[in-house]
């Protein structure tokens, strides 16, 4: 193709003009991207200024005695360890995920497959939100009322587990169904029209696709129901236990502990150390998950 | 009296496993009758009738939004999965039986009328169980029997050569020419008696194309083929027979040859001869 003068001028001033709309574009461009990193940083030096500064204040205090030893010293807690509330923490954390898990899934799989687009199933998921913006001691004080009280299960292990549970359970039924409803419909249509019913393409195509969603989703539940002090605070803990954890007895929880501790004043150094105990528990237990996550989806993608 | 013939026919889908060799040795082509679709109240099919023979190669071609999808999809009640999608009148015969007829399993018909999809889909597992996916679900089936449909359905769609080293490799990694002929053995794995095919080489280069179309010739000495196409080549290359859908309305059909050099309707010359579209 030939271009004559003409054409070749017009080209020019053309793309002259471009070139100048550019400019303008251009610096709209560096400034927008410059203001994003800087936001970007701050998601990042937020945390990490928070666990520095936990690590200048009870670095010193985590040691290895710490974390194996019962509280001790007159205020009691003032000394010794932690490992009580350790333990509390972790079987409440396994107990609400023993109870939540199954329910969510089974809740998730139903609005996300075999109710969809239905109005009932609109309805449940509103329902389920509103679930999740309902504050933490609204379930504390329920599960003091109606677990505790009402069915006779006395401040323990199996109420605050099933507190947590309800906790989680919203969060994990909105995480599956988002993370099902994610996977695209040429899955559905392929499986479906092999001849096969809703439930073996949910169990063998539809869950391994969302699984790393659902993974994500269920460590967050895990981590808001088990980081917060107000649902377990009239429903499972108590300032003081000897022994492991057993169903039917109240146990000691790493928040009850750090709101204990804090509050009547017992010793800050301890305070920060077992702060820093919840946040290091939580950077192991999310990157496990990360790797369940990839275990989970294989290199099927 | 009618509804008691009915009843009569549709048994014979029920109870499959036990009636099947009779059924099987009819003829198996496959009559649309003056079927009407509407999805959602508006009519996307309007009276379409048409016939895919015993070993031959239906194309179905046609301007987008013709409704050339919707009649591959009321023929193996995959029709069904469309919310507010149904069939209104008209029906579908496949030996003998009304596959329309609601009290046909949908399952059963989606299982002997197997449809290949326009974009192909790997499940996330290995390449063997993509193909065992329906086989797993319809039967139990053993060690052995399985490693020999998928070789079978495998080599039946040409991908055997290419993947028989690695069968048990996760499907994703295949590329999307062969992730389209393992989904068509995926298909024809489950045993199917007439083989539907929506835009298979849509998404393909030429050679994957190519390939394809060889493996539909050799599958066509089997079982009818009705495949959907915008390529008018291809429709062209394969087909034995040629049906136009304009806007839900069956224009034309005949034998390909007659379709594509003298074509009755004004549009469909249009059509065929590249003027519009």
């Amino acid at each position: 193709m030939s271009i004559d003068n003409g054409q070749l001028t017009a080209l020019l001033a053309t793309s002259q003009t471009l070139s100048s709309i550019n400019r303008g574009e251009r610096w709209c461009d560096l400034f927008f991207r410059g203001l994003l990193w800087a936001l970007g940083c701050l998601g990042f030096l937020l945390p990490a200024a928070i666990v520095g500064y936990l690590v200048i204040g009870g670095g010193s205090t985590l040691t290895w005695k710490f974390i194996s030893d019962f509280p001790k010293g007159v205020p009691l807690g003032s000394t010794g360890g932690i490992l009580p509330a350790i333990q509390g923490s972790l079987s409440l954390a396994v107990l609400g995920l023993c109870i939540a898990t199954p329910l969510a899934f089974g809740g998730g799989i139903y609005l996300a497959e075999f109710a969809r687009h239905s109005r009932f199933s609109q309805i449940i998921r509103f329902v389920i939100e509103c679930l999740v913006a309902v504050p933490s001691i609204i379930y504390g004080l329920f599960g003091y009322a109606f677990l505790v009280v009402f069915f006779k299960f006395g401040i323990s292990l199996l109420a605050g587990g099933v507190t947590l549970a309800m906790i989680m359970f919203p969060i994990m039924v909105i995480a599956v169904q988002e993370s099902l409803q994610r996977v695209d419909d040429s899955y559905r249509e392929a499986a479906l029209a092999l001849g096969v019913t809703t439930t073996y393409l949910v169990q063998r195509v539809l869950l391994p696709r969302a699984w790393p969603g659902i993974v994500a989703g269920m460590v967050l539940a895990v981590g808001h129901a088990v980081g917060s002090a107000a649902p377990v605070l009239f429903t499972a803990s108590v300032y003081f236990t000897k022994g492991s954890p057993k169903l039917a007895d109240p146990v000691m929880t790493l928040p009850t502990h750090l709101y204990h501790l804090v509050s009547e004043a017992i010793s800050q150094e301890q305070a920060f150390g077992t702060a820093l105990v919840l946040v290091l528990g939580f950077l192991i237990f999310n990157s496990s998950a990360l790797m369940l996550r990839k275990l989970g989806s294989f290199s099927w993608r | 009296m009618e509804i008691a013939m009915q009843t009569a026919t549709t048994m014979s889908l029920v109870q499959m496993n036990t009636v099947e060799e009779p059924i099987r040795n009819l003829p198996a082509s496959m009559q649309v009758k003056d079927i009407c679709v509407t999805v959602n109240g508006r009519e996307v099919l309007k009276k379409v009738s048409t016939v895919a023979q015993d070993r031959k190669i239906l194309a179905v071609i046609g301007p987008s939004g013709s409704g050339k999808s919707t009649l591959m999809r009321a023929m193996n009640r995959t029709l069904d999965m469309i919310p507010g999608a149904r069939v209104t009148s008209g029906n579908i015969l496949f030996r003998q039986e009304n596959l329309c007829c609601p009290s046909v399993d949908q399952r059963l018909v989606r299982k002997r009328i197997g449809m290949v999809q326009q974009k192909p889909v790997a499940f996330p597992m290995s390449i063997k169980e993509n193909v065992l996916f329906g086989v797993r679900f319809h039967k139990n089936v053993s060690r052995k029997e399985a490693d020999e449909v998928v070789e079978k359905s495998l080599k039946q769609s040409g991908l055997w050569d290419e993947v028989k080293d690695r069968l048990h490799d996760p499907a994703s990694r295949l590329s999307i020419g062969q992730l389209q002929r393992l989904c068509i053995a995926r298909t024809l794995a489950n045993g199917p008696e007439v083989l539907l095919m929506d835009e298979p080489c849509s998404a393909l280069d030429p050679i994957s194309t190519g390939k394809i179309e060889e493996m539909i010739m050799t599958l066509k000495q089997s079982l009818p083929v009705v495949i959907v196409t915008h390529n008018l080549a291809q429709a062209r290359r394969i087909s034995d027979f040629c049906l136009f859908l304009s806007d839900g309305v069956a224009l034309e059909q005949g034998a390909t040859e007659q379709i594509f050099s003298s074509p009755k309707e004004q549009q469909v010359y249009d059509f065929v001869s590249g003027k519009v579209g």
